[in-house]
């Protein structure tokens, strides 16, 4: 071929080159699109702030998350009469700084998040790789089991999981990825259902490629979006069922700050210290507010259905 | 007499569904010398499309396929999976029908002519290593070369264009691109250009008879457009409810067509130099698959039809020389030999 004697020899890199490029131009168009929407863009900004400080969270607090001063105890937030600049979002019943203490909550709860979700778009995503283009018995057996996950209220059957298998975080991870799947799984299956029937499935198959590398290299940049956005959403919705969950006393255990547990202790204190228990609600409202915002703007911006209309 | 580059023996595809056996190929035999350009045409379920799946060994679940399938003497029936992952693609390319829905959309047109490329390892003998990949450049100087070839104007730009950024006719050429990359030895063309108008279809038709004559590249055109098969093709097979009708060189079949069929079907071409234009459509309905009758499957639509045509077993006969027609007319006497039996005699 008289190309192969011209064409200098690219370096290893070239496909990577490529790639980069293609994914860098991806990056600047999506955040240029998410430009266009203030709220999601919004959303999105509370999020990273709220990862930013989960990440760094012992350069930037002065206060230990969990030993307390007793002679500080129940200070009030900084704007309210009796607070301390020292403690702006004041104290907790044994003098712990709630501030530190939602900053090192948020990155319980973030890590709950992402893993849940992550292990969840594993599980999920294979086995309905698997089912929806093979189809066959393993799809029929799977999605049964799929409804049957389905017919139980998450929070229910977290609670009874846990309660079976003890807390802790290993468990706790375990309770809610062990139905949280379910939800990928029948994305990703209905979603690989209908794109094998496009003609360039069929056109790979012409061309030579093997099923599995048709799963993973056509058809998987085409649904990776919907399966982003579920994730969003869904991990909204896995940081509120943590907190439900350390709340009850199941979750995440004390002295570790965790925001559905802080919200637990400040019961006792509600009517003279509001803000012990009503400043980790907030938070976690404003973060799970956020991932849905975030997630809403990402479906119009990245669901191709809604662009065409 | 050369060999030929493909032969169908006894080619019968079937999809057992519910309702019983969907018949969509009947005992198909074909012949495609190197070089040639043949045509299938007949009318949407006539087993044209399943015919060009079934040579790949692609008919979807749960169809099935029976008979003798040779490529280069090559017997692609018998071929295990990943032997026959290496023919589809390498030796032989398929062009759809719907270039946009089967280019996938979420890649530049270019790379994906380069994943062909890739995939086959053309000119190299094993694939490149996944991640350390030394002949990226090389592999783009081929592709800027096959996108120059099949008419894409700038190729440095439109290989990183998306495909919905490509107009009908560049979309087409892009996927013609993407079929000859490997220079397979046989192309099978899928209806390429149904989805285009006319003077787009002109061109997509010159480049592919281009290539042809360049190349040597066997095609098969499947079409249900019989104007554009005289046209472009060498050599014609009518199809009928997955049976092979008539079958010959194609200045044979159009001027002087054996089967009532394919008569109805010239009669069926809007001349436009005639006014008042007077198509006469056959009537009726093609019949259902599931349940062929008995004898010839035209016999409720023909004009000729006679009682006999509704039980005979009929063959594909000799009507004159590389001309064969399956109809009660050639059936009678001695004077038509069959088709089996011409083929055993050297031409």
């Amino acid at each position: 071929m008289s190309a192969s004697t011209t064409a200098p020899t690219a370096g290893w890199w070239y496909p990577w080159q490529i790639r980069l490029r293609l994914w860098w131009r991806k990056l600047i168009d999506f955040l240029q699109q998410l430009t266009q929407q203030p709220i999601a863009l919004i959303g999105g900004l509370v999020v990273l702030l709220f990862i930013l400080a989960a990440i760094f969270a012992e350069p930037i607090t002065v206060h230990d998350p969990e030993l307390g001063n007793l002679r500080q105890r129940l200070l009030p937030p900084a704007w309210q009469e009796g607070g301390q600049l020292e403690y702006p979002l004041g104290t907790d019943m044994q003098g712990r700084d709630l501030l530190t203490r939602i900053i090192f909550g948020a990155r319980i709860s973030l890590l709950v998040g992402f893993l849940t979700v992550a292990i969840s778009v594993g599980v999920g995503g294979i086995l309905g790789a698997l089912a929806g283009y093979y189809r066959g018995w393993l799809d029929t057996v799977l999605s049964r089991f799929a409804d049957l996950l389905m017919a139980f209220p998450f929070l229910i059957f977290a609670i009874a999981m846990m309660a079976f298998i003890g807390p802790g975080f290993g468990n706790l991870i375990l309770a809610l990825t062990f139905k949280g799947w379910v939800e990928f799984f029948r994305l990703v299956r209905g979603e690989i259902m209908s794109e094998k029937t496009r003609e360039y499935v069929e056109a790979a198959r012409a061309l030579g490629r093997s099923h599995t590398a048709i799963i993973g290299t056509e058809i998987l940049p085409n649904i990776i979006q919907s399966v982003f956005v579920l994730a969003t959403l869904r991990m909204g919705f896995f940081i509120v069922t943590e907190a439900s969950l350390s709340f009850l006393g199941l979750g995440i255990q004390p002295p570790t700050p965790a925001w559905g547990s802080m919200v637990a202790t400040g019961r006792d204190v509600m009517l003279t210290a509001w803000w012990v228990s009503t400043l980790p609600g907030v938070a976690i409202v404003l973060l799970v507010l956020s991932l849905n915002i975030f997630g809403e703007g990402l479906r119009d911006i990245l669901d191709p259905r809604l662009k065409m209309e | 007499m050369s060999n030929p580059l493909l032969e169908l023996r006894n080619l019968t595809t079937v999809f057992p569904t519910g309702r019983g056996v969907v018949q969509a190929v009947n005992s198909v035999n074909l012949r495609v010398k190197p070089g040639e350009i043949l045509g299938i045409v007949g009318e949407s379920g006539s087993g044209k499309s399943t015919v060009l799946l079934s040579i790949l060994g692609l008919v979807p679940y749960p169809g099935q396929i029976d008979g003798e399938i040779y490529f280069r003497e090559q017997p692609l029936h018998r071929l295990p999976r990943r032997a026959m992952r290496q023919v589809r693609g390498k030796e032989i390319s398929m062009i759809f029908q719907d270039p946009l829905s089967t280019l996938n959309p979420v890649f530049p047109v270019g790379e994906q002519i380069r994943e062909a490329l890739r995939l086959h390892g053309v000119g190299q003998g094993r694939r490149p290593h996944w991640l350390f990949d030394r002949r990226g450049g090389r592999e783009k100087e081929r592709v800027l070369e096959v996108m120059e070839e099949v008419g894409i104007p700038d190729p440095q730009v439109r290989y990183r264009a998306y495909p919905h950024e490509f107009s009908g006719g560049m979309q087409q050429r892009a996927l013609i691109a993407i079929g000859l990359v490997n220079e397979p030895a046989l192309l099978l063309a899928d209806e390429p250009t149904t989805a285009l108008d006319v003077t787009i279809q002109a061109q997509i038709m010159d480049l592919m008879r281009r290539i042809n004559r360049e190349r040597g590249t066997g095609i098969i055109l499947v079409t249900h457009n019989l104007a554009l098969a005289a046209e472009f093709c060498d050599s014609i097979a009518v199809m009928y409810a997955g049976r092979i009708v008539e079958h010959g060189p194609i200045d044979q079949v159009v001027k002087n067509p054996q089967h009532p069929y394919t008569q109805g079907l010239l009669n069926c071409l809007p001349r436009i130099n005639r006014r008042a234009a007077k198509i006469n459509p056959i009537p009726g309905e093609v019949p259902d698959l599931v349940d062929l009758p008995a004898g010839c499957a035209f016999a409720s639509r023909c004009p000729l039809v006679r009682p006999a045509c509704r039980s005979a077993e009929l063959r594909l006969r000799a009507v004159a020389p590389d001309q064969y027609a399956r109809c009660i007319l050639y059936e009678e006497g001695e004077r038509y030999t069959t088709e089996e039996e011409a083929w055993k005699t050297p031409r």
